[in-house]
């Protein structure tokens, strides 16, 4: 196969591969050349960056099917390509991936000791993220799903906190566990093509054409919904989850958080959906349950918390509820509102821990109760870590009501007792986001000893603008972002409802809209 | 320009007119903030952005009364403009879309009306603040939100205003947060409407789902083919979201707590606009509520136990602002009640009255509190009248209009309520108490009697302020000037509002109104009835008057005696009848053992426990594993011919 070497078909390649050469430069540039390493990784996490805005602007959001694709052989006798492509919501989620990764690098500094090798994980790890999301052939997929583990293992096990042994490995063998099964249950899929059409393949869409017995394909399903759902995490499989972001730095868990959180979903909406349609379709109401228990078990526990940044990673649990639940009842406002909500949870949660880290930086804790009045000295602190809470508890015209909103009506339609359940995840949020933003800001000041206690510097007001002028456009107009989601939510959609179970009036709705929004122009 | 030409230019132009309505406030919220760059002499500057900001808001929405026709016949006036499509996601589509019509002009009259004077006030309030960019920019972004909220042409976009009103409410409430109890109340004002919020976003999902769009015109065309019960549900759900917002049983007790805030927040916010914005939202709804007698009954009910149960609280407490707290709560459950009857128009009558004098007593009671040094307790004031006579003929007033004593606008409002809860239909399938009084006639007994407290506390809060002697130290002063000239003027509508009896641009309410609610002057007066009760509680207010002048002149020993004969910690009054109490034990202390429970027990106990057991376990069997290979070749070769053996026994055994 010839190369075909337009900038639409090898984009996505350069952006595997940009930060990975940025990887590479970086981990040989001598130790002691510290600020000429940082000089590089923001430069190349900033080109990154304008490499994702461009896909965004060039992504052509009514086209159905895969964009950018591009196709080169691996392994041709055993069906292995190296085959890229994305559809809206890969494009939101490389955009993301690219602005947290960037914002981490430039937050950087605040990293003490062996900052060289800190920067090179990241952007390595940035690599494989964009890879997660645009990979069409299982086994790629596979390979970037593992190969991000490496530099998130370092990151926490070398730049974090006490436990930092401990916690990287909880991690590193909870994803492991699940990924192995699925990688057996990518091998025996390669190998049931290969005896139905004669000829090995490990592409997504020729997986479509499967013909797996009922029995096979629920175990099958199993296997790759319970790596999936570690990653995400659904509640009784959650708990690497708070250690990990405990102890793992800031920059650690802002990448955990807004990124990696996302892929156990992605990975469902992208390959469960349709490789196991029926399966999937038969697991829905088992997702919208777990993603109710996972709305009130995390807001609860988030309430609960004498540690900040637990409480933001029990406040994670509880949104990545609500994805799930908005995954789980199938429609389109559902699928819309927890695609966004991946969207927004990045932004929220990845801000949340920017400021964590802020403060930890400072003062060396992360106890609520060694704090006390920090409006009073870091009024600035005090209004984004307010704008961000409010998105983090869905006000409307922040992004995170569109969201939730979406999802808690998907929800309605699917059965109005699940909306009534997750409701109270808007009133629990606010409970403990409240509580926990009055016992740091509110009443006298206090601080821990020895802590320096100063507003945001320049560096940190850099990393947050971005972020708080997404929180507020997404709120205000979300309507680009929907566009985006259009079709990937229909297709998903329909690729469960081949299976027979049919919701009509999804479609019927879709045209209305359409219609009415042609009217309108 | 003559007159006719600048109606037909501003008629021409008025969906920017009716855009800048909202973008004066947006823009007078950032303006003001920049400010905080500026020395702190010149942070005044904030407080004129910001007056000015909600005049021009004000200015606009009069000329939109001059100058659109509201009289027609068979359909006043409306002006629209749609903005951009919001949310639009499978065919439900939300748009940033605006929609003036009577119902909404009389709102935003009343809001910038009212909130440009307590804008004034506020300046000469928050003069020696340190704090005046946040304080106006939070205070103009709360106009900004409250006028989204009434202008909004749906649900979805109304629920914006809603929680927008709710975060500054929030803010402002712990605007002095360096006093923990202050920061504590401004949460439990955002979590406990954040309750009521739940019910209006399932409320707004049934109606989405069933009607398929959430604009108001859309809901009212849709409701002849809607299910009964649907519509029930949700009428109900929404009136929950307007229980936590316009503070009724059960979700009252965030608004006595939320005094915490700068006087002018609790005038402006906490008395004249946002905890009406329930009523609002239930008027706006009244076609769809008419077609839900079982929940009209509900909102019978609950408005006039509301305004039983903090009439008494009222009595007896002695912050002068928690006074005037329950007061709102209180002549907010008026309002309900007037919804539960179906009399709309009186609702939005008494709104508008009680924005009127209700501003104007928290803006006096403000005054007083600033010219006694931040003193609030009434025990220490007393004999005000002559260092500050203005506020005392500003809240004398106000006390005349709540108290419903003749011509004052507080008389015609809640006198229309009454007769509209007596000639209330027995709505709950036509049932009477034991067959001797009809609910309505129970309804306007409860009604009379909360006319009566109303009366009483409110005269025993002027006396205890203003009459006697000064109880306080040192010496009360006069407030400034800006305060003085935005209570003047209020006093005006305050006393007189209402002659007509109604506001004639409420007259396109009529078609969703009851049939035989009468609207104008001449037909009320007409009414034998009418006139009947309006006698009867014009009585009732005197005499609780009269009651509460005897009792602190001469009486003054029996009232001591009175006090003493139950103690405090066992008088419910005193209590406020138990509510804070039972949530705290019902629901607050259960909810956060249970959260204890999960994290500790299950979370780190049942799930994190088991799995780092496993992970032991495994280590273990690996290292018993390990002991074997000692590496010894005679241990091999035990367990070598050891399993031969025992393979060989297998093997000949089976």
């Amino acid at each position: 196969m010839p190369f075909d070497i337009d900038l639409a078909g090898s984009l996505l390649t350069v952006l595997v591969g940009l930060p990975l050469a940025g990887a590479l430069i970086v981990f040989l540039m001598p130790q002691s050349r510290e600020n000429a390493a940082q000089w590089v990784a923001v430069s190349f996490s900033l080109a990154e960056l304008c490499l994702g805005v461009l896909l965004l602007v060039r992504f052509q959001a009514y086209l159905p099917g895969y964009q950018f694709t591009q196709h080169i052989d691996w392994m041709p006798e055993l069906g292995i390509a190296y085959r890229v492509g994305v559809d809206g919501l890969s494009v939101l989620l490389i955009v993301l991936t690219s602005l947290l990764s960037a914002l981490v690098v430039i937050a950087a500094p605040s990293v003490r000791e062996k900052r060289g090798a800190y920067l090179g994980c990241l952007l390595f790890l940035e690599a494989g993220m964009v890879g997660v999301f645009c990979a069409l052939d299982l086994v790629l997929f596979y390979v970037f799903w593992e190969a991000m583990l490496i530099p998130m293992y370092l990151l926490i096990g070398i730049w974090g906190g006490e436990r930092r042994v401990y916690a990287a490995l909880k991690f590193v063998l909870f994803t492991a566990i699940g990924s192995l099964l699925m990688l057996a249950a990518i091998i025996y899929l390669g190998y049931r093509y290969e005896q139905q059409f004669g000829m090995p393949s490990f592409y997504l869409s020729d997986w479509s054409a499967l013909q797996l017995g009922l029995r096979e394909e629920v175990l099958l399903f199993g296997a790759f919904a319970l790596a999936f759902a570690i990653k995400i995490p659904v509640v009784p499989l959650h708990s690497w989850l708070p250690d990990a972001h405990v102890e793992a730095p800031a920059g650690g868990s802002v990448i955990l958080a807004g990124v990696l959180l996302k892929m156990g979903l992605y990975g469902l909406i992208r390959f469960c959906v349709p490789v196991f349609p029926e399966a999937c379709a038969g697991a829905g109401p088992l997702f919208v349950v777990l993603g109710v228990i996972g709305i009130v078990f995390g807001a609860l526990v988030a309430w609960v918390q004498d540690d900040v940044k637990k409480l933001v990673a029990y406040s994670s649990i509880s949104h990545l509820g609500f994805c799930v639940l908005g995954f789980g009842v199938f429609n389109v406002w559902g699928l819309k509102g927890a695609m966004l909500q991946m969207l927004n949870h990045g932004i929220s949660t990845g801000a949340l821990f920017f400021l964590v880290g802020v403060l930890y930086d400072r003062a060396h804790s992360r106890r609520i109760a060694d704090f006390g009045g920090l409006a009073q000295k870091m009024p600035l602190f005090a209004f984004v870590f307010l704008s961000v809470s409010l998105s983090s508890i869905a006000l409307p015209l922040t992004n995170g009501f569109v969201g939730e909103f979406l999802i808690l009506f998907g929800a309605y339609r699917f059965q109005p007792y699940a909306a009534v359940a997750a409701v109270s995840g808007v009133v629990l949020g606010a409970v403990y986001m409240l509580s926990a933003y009055r016992r740091l800001m509110f009443g006298d000041f206090m601080a821990p000893n020895g802590a320096q206690i100063h507003d945001l510097n320049r560096r940190e007001k850099i990393v947050f603008v971005p972020l708080l002028a997404l929180v507020l456009v997404i709120g205000v107009y979300p309507q680009p972002v929907l566009d985006l989601l259009r079709l990937p939510a229909q297709q998903t959609i329909s690729q469960l409802s081949t299976e027979g179970r049919n919701p009509p009036e999804v479609n019927i709705l879709g045209d209305e809209e359409r219609i009415i929004e042609k009217g309108r122009n | 320009m003559n007159y006719g030409e600048l109606n037909q230019w501003f008629l021409r132009e008025q969906q920017w007119a009716l855009l800048l309505i909202l973008a004066a406030p947006l823009a007078g919220a950032l303006f003001s903030y920049c400010t905080i760059s500026l020395g702190p002499r010149r942070q005044m500057l904030a407080g004129w952005i910001a007056v000015c900001a909600a005049f021009v808001s004000f200015a606009v929405s009069v000329c939109f009364w001059l100058f659109l026709d509201w009289s027609a016949e068979g359909g006043a006036a409306n002006s629209g403009v749609f903005l951009f499509p919001w949310i639009a996601a499978g065919g439900l589509h939300l748009d940033a879309a605006l929609k003036l019509d009577s119902l909404s002009l009389t709102m935003i009259l009343t809001v910038t009306g009212v909130g440009t004077l307590i804008h004034l006030y506020a300046i000469g309030y928050m003069a020696h603040d340190h704090s005046k960019p946040r304080f106006f920019s939070y205070f103009n972004l709360f106009l900004f939100f409250m006028l989204l909220l009434v202008l909004a042409d749906n649900l979805g976009l109304m629920f914006v205003g809603w929680e927008g009103v709710g975060l500054c409410s929030y803010l402002l409430i712990g605007f002095w947060h360096q006093q923990m109890p202050n920061a504590r109340a401004g949460q439990k004002a955002f979590v406990v409407n954040r309750i009521g919020d739940a019910g209006f976003l399932l409320g707004m999902f049934l109606l989405a789902a069933e009607v398929g769009s959430l604009d108001f015109d859309a809901v009212q065309d849709q409701i002849a083919y809607l299910n009964p019960w649907a519509i029930e549900a949700a009428c109900m759900l929404l009136l929950l979201g307007a229980v936590g917002k316009s503070a009724q049983i059960p979700l009252f007790v965030w608004l006595p707590d939320a005094m915490a805030g700068p006087t002018p927040v609790s005038a402006l916010i906490h008395a004249a606009t946002m905890v009406t914005a329930g009523v609002y939202m239930i008027v706006r709804l009244s076609p769809l509520y008419n077609a839900a007698p079982a929940v009209q009954f509900i909102i019978l009910a609950l408005g006039s136990l509301t305004a039983l149960l903090a009439a008494s609280i009222a009595l007896v407490q002695y912050d002068i602002k928690k006074v005037l707290a329950y007061s709102t709560v209180s002549q907010l459950g008026y309002m309900f009640m007037a919804l539960g009857a179906g009399a709309y128009s009186y609702a939005m009558f008494h709104l508008v009255t009680h924005a009127f004098f209700k501003g104007l007593l928290f803006m006096a009671a403000g005054a007083v509190i600033t010219g006694c040094r931040h003193e609030q307790d009434m025990r220490r004031f007393g004999g005000l009248w002559s260092p500050m006579w203005g506020t005392f003929i500003a809240y004398l007033a106000g006390t005349y209009a709540i108290a419903g004593l003749p011509l004052g606008s507080g008389a015609y409002s809640k006198e229309a309520i009454l007769w509209a809860v007596y000639t209330a239909p027995d709505t709950a399938a036509g049932l009477t108490l034991f067959n001797l009084v009809s609910w309505g006639g129970l309804f306007w007994g409860i009604g009379l009697a909360v006319a009566f407290l109303t009366a009483c506390y409110m005269t025993r809060s002027l006396v205890l302020t203003f009459f006697g002697s000064y109880r306080g130290e040192g010496e009360a002063s006069e407030s400034s000037a800006t305060m003085l000239v935005a209570m003047a003027v209020l006093i005006p509508p305050a006393m007189f509002f209402g002659h007509s009896r109604g506001i004639p641009l409420l007259e396109s309410l009529r078609p969703w109104a009851r049939q035989d609610l009468l609207l104008s002057q001449s037909e009320l007066m007409r009414d034998d009835l009418y006139r009947a009760l309006e006698h009867i509680a014009l009585f009732a207010a005197g005499a609780g008057v009269v009651l509460m002048l005897l009792a602190y002149s001469i009486g003054r020993g029996f009232m001591m005696r009175l006090g003493n004969c139950i103690p405090e910690r066992i008088n419910p009054l005193c209590c406020k009848w138990w509510v804070d109490e039972l949530y705290e034990y019902l629901i607050v202390r259960p909810l956060a053992f249970t959260a204890r429970v999960l994290f500790f027990a299950v979370d780190r106990k049942l799930i994190d426990r088991s799995i780092d057991l496993s992970a032991e376990i495994a280590g273990a069997s690996g290292q018993m594993l390990g002991l074997l290979h000692t590496g010894r070749i005679g241990h091999y070769l035990l367990i070598m011919l050891a399993g031969l053996f025992f393979g060989a026994a297998f093997w000949l055994v089976f």
